[in-house]
């Protein structure tokens, strides 16, 4: 498949990274590469960089200067990215051998996989993808766009210019958002769960401390609270304060 | 996360009795707040049930009646049972859709667009219908459930009497008043040949049929009712006989519930290939379809569409509404009745192929999607 594989990291957690890795290897389908996207300085990615040496088909590339954030290591990634399509794969999650297989037959700008959450090798949790992408499904809720399912035609990605670098949180969901108000936009959905979310001790990639997360949270609702009803407005601040482990108060 | 309570809004076909029965059998499993658009049947039968907080007025056949009466941002998913009018409506609003056909089996398509923009679809099962799915190209194939009929009442110590049901004959070619003499014609098989069936008598049906029923002459015969969907049920449970249309809901209530069971004539386009189904799987025997009952009948029309069969349906149903006729029927029935043993097995192996209910299954989907958007 012609697709470029983006994997951001914050080069912290090796042993989660080369099961990643492996996991691009072990998909049905071969892909063309993979860009590991350092979200740190040189000498995190001269340390990540040994670590996977040897392995085909991948490169290793740095932010620059470290923290910049997911939405900035996976632009980068994007921009390095020379195929028809991106993936998006965190460091600490695992894909499905299915996963790329599921588009591979297929001319399309979004797709997305279902996915589910592992705990003690257990699912946690579970979400389908919607069957249409629409804004309101991602107002309130994150209707099932979490970075690692998406695949993405790449001209339609730097299109609508990528990943938000202001959202630190929330740029998936920001990134579904934007897609859908592209008209005639051409979505598949793979109801397989073929994406892993990994409950570890570490912070994830796309994790914020709560400052973070609130600025964040913030920026997301200034851009959308006008498409939102009163009743989604209200829904919005139990989600954000639920996900965000915030009091209520502290959504106002 | 804990959900907020799921709004659901439920738009079931009403030109049809079957869906919104379906729509009721699913809804008795729903935990949602409920609001159901009316109009017709689908008023009568979901307007009075208690798995329904709150109706709209609305002709649900009309995107654009829809559009005005309804504020689709109020809710959170809507919940379709073969109505796709509407479909490309809560597409644009962004509102998920779950899909239910009740009438797989039949009809010239099932490739349109509902079938890739549901988040799920479901259909009843029927003979015919896995073939009839694994031919079709789906990107997700629906889920096949069992009948989309009610929970089963506790049963009665003592069934007596006999439960005639014709619910109501609608049908997007059938305008009122076109097939207004069955509900009559019906009356007079029964009364009229003197049947020696369990009495006391019962007619069920929708208000239109119960009002035609009652003007019958020998009506005073039976007690005429129009039945909230939980009564009937009620009734019949505690009906030691019950004869039926050929429908599919009432046909698979009475299998469900066991109850000795005759069938009628049809009144309309998919009652005819219907019946001619239950006669192939030994239901009931043959010689009741119009094709029998009526030599003038164009049987060519039975693999066309259901628009164009439906005229020829309604004009084979003026010609057998004679005493010749209703004598064929009632003696018909006579031995249907004779006969019940017979049908036996033939009953338990089509309530096997049927398999168990379907509407918790759907229920399940819904529940388990929305618990999903807040995960």
């Amino acid at each position: 498949m012609d697709v470029t594989v983006i994997i951001p990291t914050l080069g912290d957690r090796p042993a989660m990274l080369i099961e990643a890795i492996e996991s691009v290897y072990g998909q049905m389908v071969e892909v063309k590469g993979i860009i590991v996207v350092v979200d740190g300085s040189d000498e995190a990615r001269r340390r990540v960089g040994e670590l996977i040496e040897g392995r085909p088909r991948v490169e290793v590339v740095t932010t620059g200067e470290g923290n910049r954030g997911v939405s900035v290591a996976r632009n980068i990634g994007a921009e390095l990215a020379r195929t028809d399509y991106l993936a998006f794969l965190d460091d600490d999650d695992v894909w499905r051998a299915g996963h790329l297989a599921a588009f591979c037959e297929d001319v399309f700008d979004v797709g997305l996989s279902a996915f589910w959450k592992q705990r003690s090798n257990m699912c946690a949790h579970e979400k389908t993808p919607p069957a249409v992408l629409h804004p309101r499904r991602f107002l309130v809720t994150n209707g099932g766009c979490r970075g690692s399912n998406l695949v993405v035609r790449s001209e339609f990605y730097r299109s609508i210019g990528g990943f938000d670098p202001q959202l630190r949180v929330f740029n998936d969901v920001d990134f579904a958002i934007r897609a859908s108000l592209v008209s005639n936009i051409r979505y598949r959905r793979n109801r397989s769960r073929d994406v892993v979310f990994r409950t570890q001790a570490g912070r994830r990639i796309s994790g914020a401390d709560s400052r973070v997360y609130r600025e964040s949270a913030h920026y997301f609702y200034k851009r959308y609270a006008a498409m939102m009803t009163n009743l989604e407005r209200k829904r919005f601040r139990v989600w954000i304060a639920t996900v965000g482990q915030i009091s209520l108060d502290e959504t106002k | 996360m804990k959900p907020p309570p799921l709004r659901l809004l439920c738009d079931s076909n009403p030109m049809c009795y079957g869906s919104s029965a379906a729509m009721l059998a699913i809804l008795e499993h729903v935990d949602a707040i409920c609001t159901a658009m009316v109009r017709d049947v689908t008023a009568e039968l979901l307007g009075r049930d208690k798995a329904v907080d709150g109706v709209i007025h609305v002709d649900n056949k009309s995107p654009m009646a829809v559009r005005d009466a309804v504020d689709l941002a109020q809710f959170d998913a809507v919940l379709v049972v073969s109505n796709q009018s509407n479909v490309a409506l809560y597409t644009e609003v962004g509102l998920p859709i779950f899909f239910v056909d009740v009438l797989y089996w039949c009809g010239a398509r099932k490739d349109q667009p509902v079938w890739r923009l549901a988040e799920r679809s479901f259909v009843q099962q029927f003979p015919g219908v896995e073939e009839r799915v694994q031919k079709q190209a789906y990107r997700e194939p629906p889920v096949v459930v069992g009948p989309l009929i009610r929970s089963v009442p506790a049963h009665k110590a003592h069934r007596t009497g006999t439960l005639i049901q014709i619910g109501g004959a609608r049908s997007q070619w059938i305008r009122p008043g076109e097939n207004s003499s069955f509900p009559r014609m019906v009356v007079d098989w029964i009364c009229h040949n003197e049947l020696e069936l369990p009495r006391p008598w019962t007619f069920a049906g929708g208000r239109e049929a119960a009002k035609v029923a009652r003007q019958h002459p020998l009506a005073d015969q039976m007690d005429v009712v129009s039945y909230p969907y939980d009564e009937f049920l009620n009734e019949l449970h505690g009906s030691e006989l019950y004869v039926t249309t050929p429908g599919q809901g009432a046909i698979f209530e009475g299998l469900r519930t066991d109850v000795d069971m005759l069938v009628l004539p049809p009144q309309n386009a998919t009652q005819v290939l219907q019946l001619q189904i239950y006669e192939q799987f030994g239901l009931v025997s043959p010689g009741l379809n119009l094709m029998a009952l009526d030599p003038a009948f164009d049987s060519s029309l039975l693999q066309s569409t259901e628009e164009r069969l439906t005229p020829e349906v309604l004009q084979s149903l003026r010609r057998i509404d004679s005493p010749e006729v209703a004598d064929v029927v009632g003696r018909h029935l006579q031995r249907q009745y004779k006969e019940l043993a017979k049908v036996r097995s033939a009953r338990q192996e089509f309530v096997e192929f049927l398999g168990a209910p379907g509407g918790s299954v759907v229920a399940e989907a819904l529940s388990r999607w929305w618990s999903e958007q807040w995960m």
